[in-house]
């Protein structure tokens, strides 16, 4: 199931809500546990029990690091446990078909088929998140937990569960022992949702349409406008697609007691790649950085192996974005672009005006977006040539000009919407007596419209539209 | 006092969200499930069959999401509403139709399957070889092509005219092709398209009807040995349903009929139903008006003309823009055969025998020759 749905909104929320706050605080972690259950199978019940298996597999191992704490040795053994157990169940439904396919390309391995399995939904969140708690129990970083219910419910816990943000036990331990919901963390929680839902379903929803015309396009009637057009909707698609998961599970978590960690702060508005990263997807990056970066020594043993560490963290970040190719290059691009930060662009973007720095990073992300947008590398070679105008083709045609004015409020939109502004613009209001109503107004009429294009995006006539 | 006011505001929040929700997810409940949505003119999914095996493969949960969303309560306001809000914030097309000028609602087609559409050629090609018949041909472009002008500025469209020289140009050897694109042309300041239908009007199918006559040599009646009578003033089409654009003027249907007295007889053999006359009245009444024609989509229609003793038979071969077209045809041939390929799958060479018909025309519009996936069962037989 997925929070921009009807089904979500009006089946599956006014129910959990429902009966969550008409339990008893001491079972409302069962609720939530079960009623996560329902809402991670509704579409593939089967794989509910790979979830399980990774919930148990951490729940087990941390009690057991617990319990040897004292024989370093062995807790360490049941953390490496925990940790490959995790990373196979993720290997195997992620990265097997990947893998096969290279090995069939040596002789010996040619009559190997991929396997065709099915990607688990969140099952790259949820590990990553299970994991996280064994190694923290370990590293004395968070207080061990003996119950299951508690802990099943912090790994499954539904707003979280699908798409992050990541969240470390530690963040929410005491939340999942006593949590108490007040009015004002409610009405956060409310307007965090509704804010969400319409920059998923009115922004990225929208304009990734204009994406979808635009990768279409036969290379050579692409202008040049169209691909930077085609990317900048994708942009922004994925930025408002992905930042507006998050605000919704910030959201509803609120709804239910918890607070989670921010996720995205505005990468747009970055001066260098460098600030993008510390910006985007920050679960993830400071995941990376926390069980991988740091335990590979980070930047304290000499400049050669910073790079090297760099440089392994932005692959690995880049590849668990998805198998293939494309990702690990897009992590490759990254880590170069960083290490270069790092040894001489810092200090030089510091002196220059912030237009550049901002104009510079810009075109670096968008760039790395094709990489990251277009599967086969053969496609993301001819629209990064149009991009940067190496092919023949005109800069403008009659196309580019009806998708922009076409496109053109929503893109404005967007644009907007990723600088501070709103938020800004918001706060001003609600300390404003007088114009105070405008939120619960504005908030409706948004949950109002988002409403209206949700119903209407299984919009799919097929009966009669062929004669 | 100030955490008070602030309070009254956080509650008011949680209250109109709460409320929002109840109340939809009510009507949810309460609203009684529609098999049939006259506003978008298809079928509605309705609620899934329970059973463990679905619900374990995953297909009850998906069918079930689906049931939520087309049965939701005063669905047709919302989907009205989508299309407003797209309208105000500056797109110029909703759901794969253009919002034209004028109040022209304009089917988008800015794509062809290519593959589709030689597979289609092949199909005719060979199935005219190996007929007895004369076969005839006609595309008919559909309103973006002829009414290019009422596009929105820079809409992105094929040309339909290159992709019907090319057909002619392939198929003119073993059919005679009927090219009705200039007088269509000539004709494009008169009302032959719907505004809010992907059909062309009574008035676009007389202008084909005497260029396939000319191509016959025969002679067409004249437009005045027809009684004109506007049947309906109030017809919103395909175009309209999905687009959900309310703010466009309805369409009229015209119905022709020939001053002299002529007698029709319908057979739809299909449904065994007999008519009594070219058109069935009673849609009308109904959001489907366009079905006033012949009775709408049939696999097989049989038109006798009862006045006419010519024993000249044809069989058409056709999407829906026959249907407004074939009435007039009918006033040439004794009896008039009209197939859809989609639900009636024969070997037409045999039919053709059968029936004592000696000629056969197709009739297809450019989209729909395009991407019709039932040409090839031609030549199965």
């Amino acid at each position: 199931m997925v929070f921009s749905s009807t089904l979500f909104l009006f089946v599956y929320l006014p129910l959990v809500l429902g009966i969550y706050y008409t339990t008893p605080l001491k079972y409302r972690n069962a609720v939530l546990l079960i009623t996560s259950l329902i809402f991670y199978g509704w579409g593939e019940p089967v794989y509910i029990t790979i979830m399980i298996l990774s919930t148990l597999i951490d729940y087990v191992c941390g009690m057991l690091v617990d319990k040897y704490r004292d024989n370093k040795r062995l807790a360490r053994r049941f953390v490496y446990c925990s940790v490959a157990m995790n990373l196979s169940l993720l290997g195997f439904f992620k990265y097997s078909d990947f893998f096969i396919k290279i090995l069939s390309v040596i002789p010996v391995f040619a009559g190997l088929k991929p396997l065709g399995v099915e990607l688990p939904i969140g099952i790259s969140f949820y590990t990553f998140q299970s994991m996280s708690y064994t190694i923290d129990v370990y590293r004395n970083d968070a207080p061990v937990q003996k119950r299951f219910v508690p802990f099943a419910a912090y790994v499954t816990v539904f707003p979280q569960l699908i798409a992050g943000p990541i969240v470390k036990y530690r963040e929410i331990a005491e939340q999942l022992a006593d949590r108490k919901s007040s009015v004002s963390q409610c009405a956060e929680g409310v307007k965090r949702f509704i804010a969400g839902l319409a920059k998923k379903v009115l922004i990225a929803n929208n304009i990734g349409r204009l994406w979808d015309y635009a990768k279409e396009l036969p290379a050579g009637e692409m202008s040049v406008a169209m691909a930077w057009l085609g990317i900048t909707a994708f942009a922004f698609q994925i930025y408002f697609d992905f930042s507006g998961y998050s605000d919704m599970a910030i959201g509803l978590g609120k709804l239910l007691g918890f607070e989670f960690p921010e996720n995205f702060n505005y990468p747009y508005t970055s001066r260098s790649v460098t600030e993008f990263w510390r910006r985007w997807h920050i679960s993830l990056s400071t995941w990376f950085r926390e069980y991988l970066y740091i335990p590979l020594g980070g930047n304290r043993h000499g400049k050669f192996k910073t790079y090297r560490n760099l440089f392994i963290v932005w692959a690995l970040t880049g590849f668990w974005h998805g198998a293939g190719w494309n990702f690990l290059l897009w992590g490759v691009y990254f880590a170069v672009i960083l290490m270069a930060e790092k040894a001489f662009m810092l200090k030089a973007l510091d002196r220059t005006a912030r237009p550049v720095g901002h104009a510079y990073t810009l075109i670096l992300v968008w760039i790395g977006w094709v990489l990251f947008a277009l599967e086969d590398l053969a496609g993301t070679g001819s629209y990064l040539s149009v991009m940067l105008g190496f092919t023949g083709n005109g800069f403008i045609d009659g196309k580019t000009i009806y998708y922009l004015l076409s496109f053109g409020p929503v893109l404005l939109t967007a644009a907007i919407g990723s600088t501070a502004l709103p938020a800004r613009i918001c706060r001003h209001i609600e300390r404003h007596p007088g114009l105070k109503t405008a939120v619960p107004v504005g908030c409706i009429l948004l949950l109002v419209l988002c409403t209206a294009y949700l119903v209407d995006s299984t919009y799919n006539p097929f009966l009669y539209f062929r004669f | 006092m100030k955490g008070k006011v602030s309070n009254i505001f956080e509650k008011s929040l949680i209250c109109i969200f709460s409320f929002y929700i109840a109340v939809v997810a009510t009507a949810n409940i309460i609203t009684r499930d529609r098999r049939f949505s006259e506003f978008e003119n298809r079928y509605l999914a309705t609620r899934p069959e329970f059973s463990f095996r679905s619900l374990v493969k995953g297909d009850f949960g998906i069918e079930f999401e689906n049931y939520i969303n087309e049965q939701f309560p005063l669905r047709d306001w919302w989907v009205s509403l989508k299309a407003a809000a797209e309208r105000i914030s500056g797109k110029r097309e909703n759901n794969g139709v253009y919002f034209g000028k004028d109040g022209y609602l304009l089917q988008k087609f800015d794509n062809v399957d290519t593959e589709q559409f030689t597979k289609n050629i092949e199909s005719v090609i060979k199935f005219a070889q190996k007929s007895e018949t004369d076969i005839y041909f006609m595309l008919i472009p559909s309103s973006s092509e002829i009414l290019k002008n009422k596009l929105p500025s820079h809409a992105p469209h094929e040309s339909q005219k290159k992709i019907m020289d090319y057909a002619y140009g392939e198929i003119s050897g073993v059919a005679t092709t009927v090219d009705i694109y200039p007088e269509l042309a000539k004709n494009r300041e008169n009302y032959i398209y719907y505004r809010t239908d992907h059909h062309w009007t009574t008035e676009g199918a007389y202008i084909a009807y005497e260029q396939l006559m000319k191509a016959m040599g025969l002679n067409p009646l004249g437009k005045d040995e027809f009684r004109v009578e506007t049947a309906a003033r109030d017809f919103y089409g395909t175009l309209y349903s999905k687009s959900a654009a309310r703010w466009v003027k309805p369409d009229e249907i015209r119905i022709y009929t020939p001053a002299r007295d002529t007698v029709f007889e319908v057979n739809i053999v299909d449904a065994g139903k007999t008519m009594d006359g070219l058109y069935e009245r009673s849609y009308l009444e109904k959001k489907d008006k366009y079905s006033v024609f012949l009775d709408g989509n049939h696999a097989l229609a049989i038109v006798k003309n009862l006045s006419l003793q010519n024993d000249q038979k044809l069989l058409v071969l056709k999407d829906s823009f026959a249907h407004s077209l074939v009435p007039f045809v009918a006033n040439n041939f004794s009896e008039v055969h009209m197939a859809d390929l989609r639900y009636f799958k024969t070997d037409f060479h045999g039919y053709c025998a059968k029936n004592e018909i000696d000629t056969v025309v197709f009739i297809y519009s450019v989209p729909n020759f395009c991407s019709d996936n039932n040409l090839v069962w031609l030549n199965a037989f």
